[in-house]
């Protein structure tokens, strides 16, 4: 990557600029105000040169061209709930915030395709399309607090992944602009297309550092009629595993599978009621959940539910909780939703892994992942997405203590080594931003690296977009 | 309290972040400032940081969403407090030195001429225009039956006061009556007692003293009335009247655990008594009504927000409420603050509840009509409201008789 000749401060008149371009509250300069532009769910922060908020794709160009000659770069961000710190200004620049592009263009039920600008709320954009009757799929646990652009730009996945796929699989096109200010259209609206290289999927994931997106154009499916949700306790991983392996053996093909370890049950159990045997009264205490979704037609949901119970049982259950349809459903994954905040209630730092690995390997690396976590002496707390192998490891310690802290940086790194040792990837949905980014280079080759430095290159070729935040 | 930790659960819910896409105003950005946070900016003036996180409408969303347990409102009223020079003066006077002479005060207001307003209390006086007495939506709704029976065997022997707070005592006297009347009509012995202003927004204001002056008063008159239910018809001072007790005897405010106790389940909304109530239109009933849920309704710690069960009740298919119902804006002292922001959040508001009533289709045949339980969100609703649009609290529609 060239990022050695970049600006390395706004002047008086780079400001004068950006005061012309962005009036008004488009351009933000104080410290107390650019201060959270600065920040991420990473909970790493940097604060920004300046931040700007444009209204246009008029806008963007112009930002762009004179970006591109002035050598500063430039962070793209929408909400800032990114776990990797992709949109923190660690290598300094301006933030550009697209909350302003929150438009919806349009929805067609009989493309079934959307365009979309990269502010709009992904709850928000699910609710409108519903309203149709079409299905937008991805579902990240942020998603009534994160953007599209900010799921596509790092592929964000979810939990209904295991049925639906991720992100990449539902952006059909990206118009975006590129520095110097060309515009590029990527893909398209239909849902067949081989003509050329596929530029979209370069966009999808690439964390803002190819381009600044101004349009999405999104695939869509009719909307299931409903859904139903099972949550069973387990007295042991294994029999919890075992359980999951019953599940695809009969021929079920789940919206979503996630299981919590004993860890995450407990520190559930601190911030809310939790419906499971915890043995506080003697019992069996709870060592594994599994959370399982299953969608279609009303008139089938009701015999899917009994043959998912009949698969799990020979798993041996401590018990199982059902739920058909929404309001059913909600309290049993609000107990899911909640495992990652609920963390912090081990311990005041924890630093979030979302390794995958494949799928017929995930009992041995969760396995791993607690024995690595009980050698070290360190809370390692291990929840996901069971169904297609992509695993939350968060390892909690207190980075007041030295010693935790190294020991916690030692836990991260046997669980990347086990996680690549099983043919693993380190980071199923989250991306490599500046938490991972120093360790890509165990997981991807020379040439693998240098292809993609070269396609960066092409695109942006002073290194002005989003620095730091690449494979290098 | 706990510590923000920026997973942004909170930002879902601002009301200022939805209506400005300034997420410098959002929740996450104001614990980031002040909170105790290790992520914090440090270095910041703190003058800037008390100017930027003021900015908010202390509408308590933030703090249902956050998993953490850190309540932005109330580390903005400490922010608040500790600079003396903020702007808070100007809610002091308007809360204490207007208070006892809010008609008067409304009645001047109607005739002072826009130009001679300063800025900062332009939509705060409009919305007291909205007010002044004598106006009010004109009552057609008639109670026919009262759920005395089950009222009796809940309370029976209670004998309850009506906590009118500083609109019902004020411009809205009508408020008060009405009040009365229903808990007549559900055979209750009403005591009265000499309230003063809940203290909500003082605390909200960053005058924690005036807040404690206020609540000992209000603690005093409670006992001298001989500790009877207290019945509100405002969701906010609902909901500050709750926070009495919130930290039991911490607070200092109760004898002890017991009277704390008792406190907290004197405080009902004055809805909750009535439920179960029938009651039939009479002339001059708009066909759609709207209802305006305040940000401070009871959601999390009771049965729900009992205006809307109470309101659901007795209009059935006339009522509408947006789906996803928007704070009006009021937001204590940020009309003061920042009228621009207040009034943009108001325009959002209206705007969901045109998604429901769909007034702006046709403004001559169905005009906006929006009743609410709150005396914020029946100023600022007044303040804000579309030409020709009726806006009132719901015991304005009540016939007395």
């Amino acid at each position: 990557m060239t990022s050695t000749s970049l600006a390395g401060a706004l002047t008086p008149a780079h400001l004068r600029f950006l005061e012309d371009l962005f009036p008004g509250e488009g351009l933000v300069t104080a410290p107390v105000e650019m201060a959270v532009y600065g920040a991420d769910s990473s909970r790493r922060s940097a604060m920004p040169w300046a931040v700007v908020r444009p209204r246009s794709e008029e806008q963007i160009v112009e930002l762009l061209k004179w970006a591109e000659a002035e050598r500063v770069p430039l962070v793209p961000r929408a909400r800032g709930t990114g776990m990797s710190g992709g949109a923190v200004p660690a290598f300094g620049g301006i933030v550009v915030s697209c909350l302003w592009l929150d438009q919806v263009l349009n929805v067609d039920a009989d493309d079934f395709a959307a365009d979309v600008e990269p502010g709009v709320v992904t709850a928000e954009f699910q609710a409108r399309v519903q309203k149709q009757k079409l299905f937008y799929p991805p579902d990240p646990a942020s998603l009534k607090i994160s953007t599209l652009g900010g799921n596509v730009a790092t592929c964000a996945g979810g939990m209904r992944a295991v049925k639906y796929g991720v992100t990449r699989d539902y952006v059909l096109g990206v118009r975006a602009v590129l520095p110097g200010g060309r515009i590029v259209n990527a893909g398209g609206r239909t849902h067949k297309n081989v003509v050329g290289l596929d530029l979209t999927r370069l966009f999808v994931g690439s964390c803002g550092t190819l381009g600044l997106f101004t349009r999405l154009t999104l695939k869509l499916l009719p909307l299931p009629e409903g859904s139903a949700t099972v949550l069973g306790a387990f007295g042991s991983l294994q029999e919890a595993l075992a359980g999951a392996r019953g599940v695809f053996r009969a021929g079920i093909l789940p919206t979503a599978m996630e299981f919590l370890d004993a860890k995450a049950c407990w520190a559930i159990g601190q911030i809310r009621d939790v419906p499971w045997p915890t043995g506080a009264n003697g019992e069996a205490a709870t060592q594994a959940v599994l959370v399982l979704k299953v969608d279609g037609s009303k008139a089938a949901l009701a015999a899917e539910l009994a043959r998912l119970e009949a698969a799990l049982e020979p798993a041996n259950p401590l018990c199982l909780f059902k739920g058909l349809g929404a309001q059913e459903e909600e309290p049993l994954w609000e107990m899911r939703r909640l495992v990652s905040p609920a963390c912090f209630h081990l311990g005041p730092d924890k630093l979030g892994e979302d390794v995958a690995v494949p799928r017929g390997k995930t009992a041995e690396a969760v396995e791993g992942f607690q024995a690595i976590g009980r050698e070290q002496g360190i809370h390692v707390v291990c929840y996901g997405h069971l169904g297609d192998g992509n695993t939350h490891v968060n390892i909690i310690f207190d980075a007041a203590d030295p010693d935790q802290a190294a020991r916690a940086k030692a836990c991260k790194e046997a669980v990347f080594r086990l996680t690549l040792a099983l043919g693993g990837t380190l980071s199923g949905e989250h991306g490599t931003g500046i938490t991972k980014g120093p360790y890509v280079s165990w997981q991807l080759g020379e040439t693998e690296r240098a292809l993609m430095a070269g396609i960066k290159n092409v695109f942006d070729p002073s290194g002005i977009l989003n620095p730091g935040k690449g494979w290098g | 309290m706990a510590d923000c930790v920026l997973c942004g659960c909170c930002l879902e819910g601002c009301p200022l972040l939805a209506a400005t896409g300034r997420e410098e105003l959002s929740p996450r950005a104001k614990a980031l400032l002040a909170g105790p946070s290790k992520w914090n900016a440090g270095e910041l003036p703190e003058t800037d940081v008390a100017a930027l996180t003021g900015l908010c409408l202390g509408c308590g969303r933030c703090e249902k969403l956050c998993p953490q347990g850190v309540r932005v409102p109330v580390l903005m009223a400490a922010m608040r407090a500790g600079h003396p020079d903020f702007k808070q003066w100007l809610w002091k006077q308007w809360i204490t030195k207007l208070g006892p002479f809010w008609s008067l005060a409304a009645r001047g207001a109607a005739l002072a001429p826009e130009a001679f307003v300063p800025g900062s209390l332009g939509l705060a006086l409009k919305g007291l225009k909205g007010l002044r007495p004598g106006k009010g939506l004109a009552p057609w709704l008639s109670i026919t039956r009262f759920p005395a029976q089950a009222f009796a065997a809940k309370h029976a022997g209670r004998a309850v006061a009506v906590f009118d707070g500083c609109v019902g005592q004020g411009p809205r006297a009508a408020w008060a009556e009405t009040a009365r009347f229903l808990l007549r009509g559900l055979g209750a012995e009403i005591v009265e007692a000499k309230f003063s202003c809940c203290g909500s927004t003082l605390g909200m204001a960053g005058l924690p003293e005036a807040q404690a002056d206020a609540r000992r008063a209000n603690i005093a008159a409670w006992r001298g009335a001989g500790r009877p239910l207290l019945a509100t018809y405002c969701a906010t001072c609902r909901k500050g009247l709750a926070e009495y007790a919130a930290g039991g005897i911490a607070g200092g405010l109760f004898a002890d655990e017991a009277e704390a106790a008792l406190w907290r389940a004197a405080v009902t909304p004055l809805a909750a008594l009535l439920a179960g109530a029938a009651a039939k239109t009479g002339r001059g009933a708009p066909a759609i009504v709207g209802y305006h849920q305040p940000c401070h309704a009871d959601l999390n710690d009771g049965a729900g927000d009992a205006d809307l069960a109470l309101l659901s009740g007795l209009l059935g298919l006339r009522l509408r409420t947006p789906a996803k119902g928007g704070c009006c804006g009021f937001g204590g002292i940020l009309q003061l603050v920042a009228p621009e922001l207040s009034l943009k959040v108001g325009r959002g508001c209206w705007t969901s509840l045109d998604g429901a009533l769909g007034f702006s289709a046709a403004p001559e045949v169905t005009p906006a009509y929006v009743l609410t339980g709150c005396s914020g969100c029946a100023m600022q609703l007044s303040a804000t409201a579309p030409r020709g649009a009726q806006v009132g609290h719901w015991l304005e529609i009540i016939l007395r008789k």
